[in-house]
């Protein structure tokens, strides 16, 4: 008996020696059309990954030529987009609060990221100066992937 | 009798169960079926550095198909097929699909005290290999929860196992490495399964079993993680089963499998109790 364990534990270690509320739909429309002539900056930040996922680059609010608001992430923008969309939103501090009730006055949605990389989302307007964060968040999993302070 | 009568029940159920992860082969002509039903659901996810995070709840359901037959004395052929799996969030659609598709060949290199067996397993993705789940609370959240992984990937197999009849206890021993490919850009990263599974007829007509498995990556770490097709998921396993006989050829077999941080910490996964209830049926020539 003790040979015939002695014989499965010792195959069994060679593995193992390899291993080590109530619910109402908010319909959006986002606007992602590219700025014309130069970007200019007003704000940047860069982004810090959160739970465990690669998220990282510079984002940047500003208007271009026309004098029109857009909010970019730069070329070097990348987050975790295996499992599907993730969402860009402007937000009063680094945490997401929602509160659809009192229609979110924490946050603002910019847009939908489906792609790593650079990407221009176009603004209503100046964003208002109490945003002072860019939250990456995935609404499915109801997670943050990132955040950046912007200055 | 009773000596031949402990055979049949280690090749007709023991090995099965475990997804043919033993050291028998099926005699020619036997056949075995389960069809088995697995749930689980959890907002405890531990990421690809192996942190806890708390998320909205998934939910998992599956049913499956699974069969061994007897090709000679020495062959067998296994088939495992989820033929109905839902996925889905709290605040998300259920999206629901066909699995991937495991065929397996299994030879017999001994048959003796100490049976032992290789296998080679191709999974095919049969599955649905995108599957885009919308948010129900706006218009514009989407995950994609496949039922499938939409790989082709290659399971071998190498196991070994033990009756210490007249006792009524076996022991097996399975090591496993899956040889992944890649979906659309990304390649997956492969993967070696090794276990350890000790069983006992523990009153008549009733056996339970336990097994510690562990999945491990091998090669270079995945950039993203893709839980659902299991990518980069790592995890110490223990499950616990028992199987209650009905007459000759049918049993019950429940199951409980809970990834853990045992040997190798759980990585890209949730962390859930996973339950499964099925019904096996075997014959013998």
């Amino acid at each position: 008996m003790k040979k015939s364990l002695l014989i499965i534990l010792t195959f069994a270690l060679l593995g193992f020696s390899s291993c080590e509320k109530e619910k109402e739909t908010i319909t959006e429309t986002i606007d992602s059309s590219k700025p014309s002539g130069a970007f200019t900056a007003s704000k940047t930040g860069t982004l810090v990954a959160q739970n465990g996922t690669p998220t990282a680059g510079t984002v940047q609010s500003g208007k271009d030529a026309s004098g029109t608001w857009y909010f970019k992430l730069a070329s070097n923008f990348i987050t975790e987009l295996a499992t599907g969309t993730a969402s860009v939103y402007l937000s009063t501090s680094s945490t997401f609060v929602a509160s659809p009730g009192s229609g979110n006055p924490d946050l603002q949605l910019v847009g939908i990221v489906k792609s790593n990389g650079e990407a221009f989302y176009k603004l209503a307007s100046m964003p208002a100066s109490k945003f002072t964060h860019v939250i990456i968040w995935c609404g499915s999993a109801n997670i943050p992937f990132g955040n950046a302070p912007l200055q | 009798m009773k000596k031949i009568l402990f055979a049949f029940f280690l090749m007709f159920f023991c090995s099965e169960v475990s997804f043919g992860q033993s050291g028998w082969t099926k005699e020619k002509s036997n056949l075995f079926l389960s069809l088995d039903y697995q749930f689980y659901q959890s907002k405890d996810f531990n990421n690809s550095k192996g942190d806890n995070i708390i998320t909205d709840e998934f939910k998992q359901n599956t049913v499956s198909l699974y069969g061994e037959y007897g090709l000679s004395n020495r062959f067998s052929a296994n088939a495992h097929l989820p033929i109905y799996r839902t996925n889905g969030y709290q605040n998300t659609e259920t999206v629901s699909g066909l699995g991937d598709l495991r065929l397996e060949l299994k030879y017999a290199l001994s048959k003796g005290k100490f049976p032992v067996s290789i296998s080679v397993a191709p999974e095919f993705p049969t599955g649905a290999k995108n599957l885009q789940s919308k948010s129900t609370l706006n218009s514009f959240d989407q995950i994609n929860l496949p039922t499938g992984d939409g790989e082709f990937n290659l399971w071998t197999t190498a196991a070994i196992s033990h009756s210490f009849y007249p006792i009524p206890v076996y022991v097996s021993a399975f090591s496993s490495f899956n040889y992944r490919t890649k979906f659309e850009q990304r390649n997956f990263q492969n993967q070696l399964l090794s276990g350890v599974e000790l069983g006992y007829k523990l009153v008549n007509k009733v056996w339970v079993s336990g097994k510690v498995s562990v999945l491990n990556g091998i090669g270079p770490k995945p950039k993203f993680a893709d839980f659902i097709r299991g990518d980069g998921t790592t995890y110490t396993g223990v499950s616990f089963n028992v199987l209650y006989e009905i007459g000759k050829h049918y049993g019950i077999n429940v199951k409980y499998f809970r990834p853990t941080d045992l040997i190798v910490k759980s990585r890209n996964n949730y962390d859930a109790n996973i339950f499964s209830v099925g019904v096996v049926y075997s014959k013998k020539r």
